[in-house]
């Protein structure tokens, strides 16, 4: 195991200071991560002593209110009372309207009316469900969106989508996922090179990504996954098959005619980080 | 990145620490027993209408419930009612809590659901506050200067809030990377994934601070 690789383990390690056994080899030996662990040991028991301003008042309020058996609910408004104590009895607008319409000994025009007015009613009450339903359902997807945090623009992403390569709206938010995002967004960018005569420059700005995108995202990121054996392979096989694939693609690339000799180191290069990744891809799962 | 000669080991993980005393791991073990069983108690006892139980699990859980939720929100008073609301929701639920399950876990879920809650209604969140006093002066406080510590609270309070909240619910209060998740409502995995990143962020931004202060 080298420094990077231990590093990494003890990041995603649920207690660093309880290092696997390889782990605790190689920090018995090398220095530098003895010391790098003891800095993040450091940094992780400083969080408790981060500054944050008192709340005793807050916690003495709420144990009493706890204490005087409070309701949890919102208090709701009392009724105001009236002059003679009791609270004030009016008439609400619905009894009065129910009463105007529901009346048996009205004249056949008011009944008339009662009954367009109930109309009305209905009519407006259907329009407004709808379009309170409509609403909702439009909003409640845009709020979703809001309500979770930007994260920073990840430059690679949006280099990616200059390019036109097709990406999901949000940046994935677990490794399995992102690892199959990255690796479909390496095969757009493969495709594209492929796919139909395209200039010199634009070939090797997109051999350039693809090698980025395969080193710094997808082998990377599976580096990181915590997956059982089995979930793994079934995760990585597929992708790791894929860059093989890639690596004769971009191979056959190189024999095009008229192709300059830039752009064929470009592609020499892809061709590479398809293989290294292939390579490391099924070492994580073999 | 080079290795060197071996010099020193932390204690923590030395192969050849000196083993620690049964009799004190003993004593350890049950002290951890007895607050368990105490808080199973209190459990029990606010679940049966016992508000002066309840009152003590408010005692017991509002430090780490209210800086978590400070850290979240930025803002003292938003910190504080989330806080109360938290609890005064729990009370309300307390039936559905299962007994043998993780309590804490299940309060921090209570307390993200109203976190989120609070976010989709809320204004852009405040700045990290600088003059703040710390805690108290234990022996991490000495070892990290103040400029240190304000630097971390900084690069803590900059990461994306999902980050955050996984990050200090393991360094503050010590869940699981499967209770992190129940909490937030994710899997294990991204539970464990964003613990990584939010670690590997902070160590990027702090070490050359730590390098700076090393003796």
């Amino acid at each position: 195991m080298n420094c990077e690789a231990l590093q990494r383990q003890l990041l995603r390690w649920e207690s660093p200071d309880r290092p696997s056994a390889d782990g605790s080899a190689h920090l018995a030996d090398c220095a530098p991560c003895r010391e790098w662990l003891q800095r993040l040991l450091q940094m992780e028991s400083a969080v408790a002593h981060m500054p944050i301003p008192p709340a005793d008042t807050a916690r003495s309020a709420l144990v009493r209110r706890v204490l005087a058996g409070d309701s949890p609910q919102r208090p709701q408004s009392a009724p105001v009372p009236a002059a003679n104590g009791q609270p004030a009895r009016r008439p609400s607008f619905a009894l009065v309207l129910g009463s105007w319409i529901m009346d048996p000994h009205a004249s056949r025009r008011r009944r008339v009316a009662a009954g367009l007015v109930a109309g009305v009613a209905a009519a407006l009450l259907l329009f407004v469900t709808s379009w309170l339903v409509w609403y909702a359902g439009h909003t409640s997807a845009q709020v979703a969106v809001n309500a979770t945090e930007r994260v920073p623009v990840n430059p690679l992403l949006a280099e990616l989508r200059r390019k036109g390569v097709r990406l999901p709206e949000t940046e994935p938010k677990s490794p399995t996922e992102r690892v199959k995002v990255m690796a479909a967004a390496a095969e757009q960018l493969r495709d594209r090179a492929a796919g139909r005569a395209i200039g010199d420059e634009e070939l090797i700005a997109l051999a350039q990504l693809y090698g980025r995108v395969v080193d710094e995202e997808v082998v990377k990121t599976a580096e990181d996954l915590s997956l059982s054996p089995e979930e793994r392979r079934e995760v990585l096989e597929p992708i790791a098959r894929g860059l093989h694939q890639a690596e004769s693609e971009w191979k056959r690339l190189t024999q095009q005619n008229g192709i300059s000799e830039k752009a064929v180191a470009a592609l020499n290069k892809a061709a590479l980080a398809a293989n290294n990744g292939n390579k490391r891809l099924e070492a994580l799962f073999s | 990145m080079a290795c060197a000669a071996s010099v020193r080991y932390p204690e923590r993980w030395e192969r050849t620490s000196p083993p620690v005393e049964v009799g004190e791991r003993l004593d350890q073990r049950n002290e951890a027993n007895q607050l368990h069983d105490e808080e199973h108690l209190l459990i029990r006892g606010a679940q049966e209408g016992d508000r002066q139980a309840f009152a003590r699990l408010v005692e017991r859980y509002w430090d780490g419930l209210y800086r978590w939720l400070y850290h979240l929100a930025h803002d003292r008073h938003t910190a504080e009612d989330l806080a109360q609301e938290a609890f005064l929701k729990a009370l309300n639920g307390l039936h559905t809590f299962r007994p043998g399950t993780n309590f804490r876990a299940w309060l921090f879920r209570i307390a993200h659901n109203t976190f989120a809650n609070h976010r989709r209604a809320a204004r852009p969140r405040q700045p990290y506050p600088e003059d703040l006093a710390s805690r108290d002066e234990g022996p991490v406080e000495q070892a990290l200067s103040r400029e240190a510590l304000q630097l971390l609270g900084k690069a803590v309070a900059r990461l994306p809030a999902e980050f955050r909240a996984a990050f200090l619910l393991r360094a503050e209060e010590g869940l699981s990377f499967r209770d992190i998740g129940e909490v937030l409502g994710v899997t294990e995995e991204t539970a464990r994934w964003r613990v990584f990143k939010a670690r590997q962020k902070l160590m990027s931004v702090l070490a050359p601070q730590l390098d700076r202060e090393k003796p």
